[in-house]
């Protein structure tokens, strides 16, 4: 059973309509999901952070890392909002990446952010801010089948990696 | 006084009243910089009125005559309406540009923010002894011989001994008549304030980012120049790394690398302790980041601030601009940790241009 559908399985246990904070868990052989529910109902869910980790990022060096973040920006392009790598830090061995352009309110802006890390996390979490204040992390509006398919996306993505580090 | 001297005394009031009129368009929108000369500015002066004549239109008649009743307006007549026109093919208005000093810009800055004057730390100046040849010995080495004392000095001992002839006016230097260059040693300040400007150059920080910085910069070094007698600067910028660079480099260069505040901290300290002895210099520091530290640089960039920098140095401010993806934590991080147990450490957040009169009001109001 891969990732999402273990993801499926623990969001269909759920009572509906939920209100959270709850935290799912699901895994599989390489990879865990983590997703911290702000809410969730039939057609969407309401995500504070998901996290998926594999151990194929374990040892990946930070080339690699930033290679897996071009192509996950390619990928990810359903979220409506482009996302790039902003920072790569050799030091800690971890790449940043965020929409290319912050979604807009009025004085409202929104955006994504990705966390790639060597330990082998992916961390998803969308911001907030407004011009003037520290910015505060707020949950990501996603629909049932857009979150799947991100958890699908970014355990494939992993697992590409892992196939470039053979050759 | 002269009359034109007055005149002229009058319309460098009027022109200093422009300028601190439109101080904070000047201060936000940066294009002073690039208007820098070695002492000079210049300065565009928009809507500075010299008293000229009005004429009326051709054929409209004058003021007074033809018909009409006490009140009628006098101009255009009726039927005449604004509307949307051809463009026009003469020049067009232009600008005044006024040239002023720095140390007037700065006074005029310092009336305009009521900035105090800044009450140095360390000595008021550093001395260098310089060697200058403004006197004249009767011993030195031939190649510093000065012919025309020399020859004067033969002379007055020729006329004063009588042997001096008008008709035959030869004049033979003796070796006591020699006279020779000689120097003085004076001390002449060379420097006593040192700025040190941090910059954080990751992925996160744009080019406006480094605008607002660039001019924030302008403005505070145009203010510290005026108090001190010499003023150098020197650049730090850092991602996940803190090097020194020149000016230049300074506003040009991003880089993709993490944020570690802490490096460029480290790099500040060391420049401190090989150049800058605290005792005898007046140290500012001037830091400009999006606050976007990586998470676990936070404790050790404050640990280093507040231990170790901040008692080295008359100011340390910190300016947080904002970048498209908003302000991080790293202000609200110093305004709890370190702002309240060091009084010379200043911050300031800085959302856009509009707010760079307000911060340098902001780093500058306390006089240190």
């Amino acid at each position: 059973m891969s990732l999402k559908h273990a993801v499926e399985k623990q969001l269909a246990a759920l009572a509906l309509p939920l209100v959270g904070p709850v935290v799912v868990q699901a895994s599989d052989a390489r990879e865990q999901a983590e997703l911290e529910l702000a809410e969730l109902d039939r057609l969407g869910a309401s995500v504070a952070r998901l996290v998926v980790s594999s151990t194929c990022l374990a040892g990946v060096e930070l080339e690699r890392l930033r290679a897996l973040g071009e192509q996950l920006a390619r990928q990810l392009t359903y979220l409506l909002e482009p996302l790039r790598v902003i920072e790569c830090d050799g030091e800690s061995c971890a790449v940043q990446m965020r929409s290319s352009q912050p979604h807009r309110e009025g004085d409202d802006r929104f955006f994504y952010e990705l966390w790639l890390r060597r330990g082998g996390q992916m961390e998803l979490v969308r911001w907030h801010t407004v011009p003037g204040a520290v910015k505060e992390q707020v949950p990501m509006q996603l629909t049932r089948e857009i979150l799947l398919r991100l958890v699908d996306d970014l355990q494939q993505a992993a697992w590409d990696l892992r196939e470039a580090e053979k050759i | 006084m002269l009359q034109i001297e007055q005149d002229h005394h009058r319309f460098r009031q009027i022109v200093r009243g422009k300028i601190r009129q439109n101080l904070r368009k000047y201060m936000s929108q940066g294009e002073l910089i690039g208007r820098k000369g070695k002492q000079l500015i210049s300065i565009p002066v928009p809507q500075l009125d010299v008293p000229h004549f009005r004429y009326g239109e051709k054929g409209s008649g004058g003021v007074g005559q033809g018909e009409g009743e006490v009140g009628t307006p006098l101009g255009p007549g009726q039927g005449q309406q604004d509307g949307p026109g051809q463009a026009g093919s003469e020049p067009g208005e232009h600008m005044l540009e006024v040239e002023v000093t720095l140390e007037e810009l700065a006074q005029i800055m310092a009336e305009e923010l009521e900035l105090p004057r800044i009450q140095p730390k360390g000595q008021d100046s550093i001395h260098e002894e310089k060697y200058r040849y403004n006197t004249i010995r009767g011993t030195g080495p031939e190649s510093l011989r000065h012919f025309k004392r020399t020859y004067l000095q033969a002379l007055r001992r020729q006329i004063a001994s009588g042997t001096y002839d008008p008709r035959r006016p030869r004049v033979i230097p003796f070796r006591e008549d020699r006279r020779y260059r000689s120097w003085t040693v004076t001390r002449e300040p060379i420097a006593n304030a040192a700025i040190i400007y941090m910059m954080d150059v990751s992925g996160s920080m744009t080019d406006d980012q480094k605008r607002i910085v660039r001019t924030e910069a302008f403005w505070i070094d145009t203010w510290i120049k005026s108090q001190y007698e010499g003023v150098q600067r020197r650049y730090i910028i850092h991602d996940a790394l803190a090097r020194e660079v020149d000016e230049e480099t300074f506003y040009r260069t991003r880089e993709s690398g993490g944020t570690r505040i802490s490096t460029a901290y480290e790099v500040c300290l060391q420049l401190i302790r090989q150049h800058y002895p605290p005792e005898q210099w007046n140290i500012y520091c001037f830091q400009f980041s999006d606050g976007d530290n990586w998470g676990e640089d936070n404790r050790r960039s404050i640990r280093l601030l507040r231990e170790q920098i901040a008692p080295l140095v008359n100011l340390f401010c910190y300016g947080q601009v904002e970048s498209p993806y908003g302000s991080g934590d790293y202000l609200r991080a110093l305004e709890s940790a370190v702002v309240p147990y060091h009084d010379n450490v200043i911050t300031s957040q800085i959302p856009d241009e509009e707010a760079i009169y307000d911060s340098i009001r902001t780093f500058l109001g306390k006089g240190k």
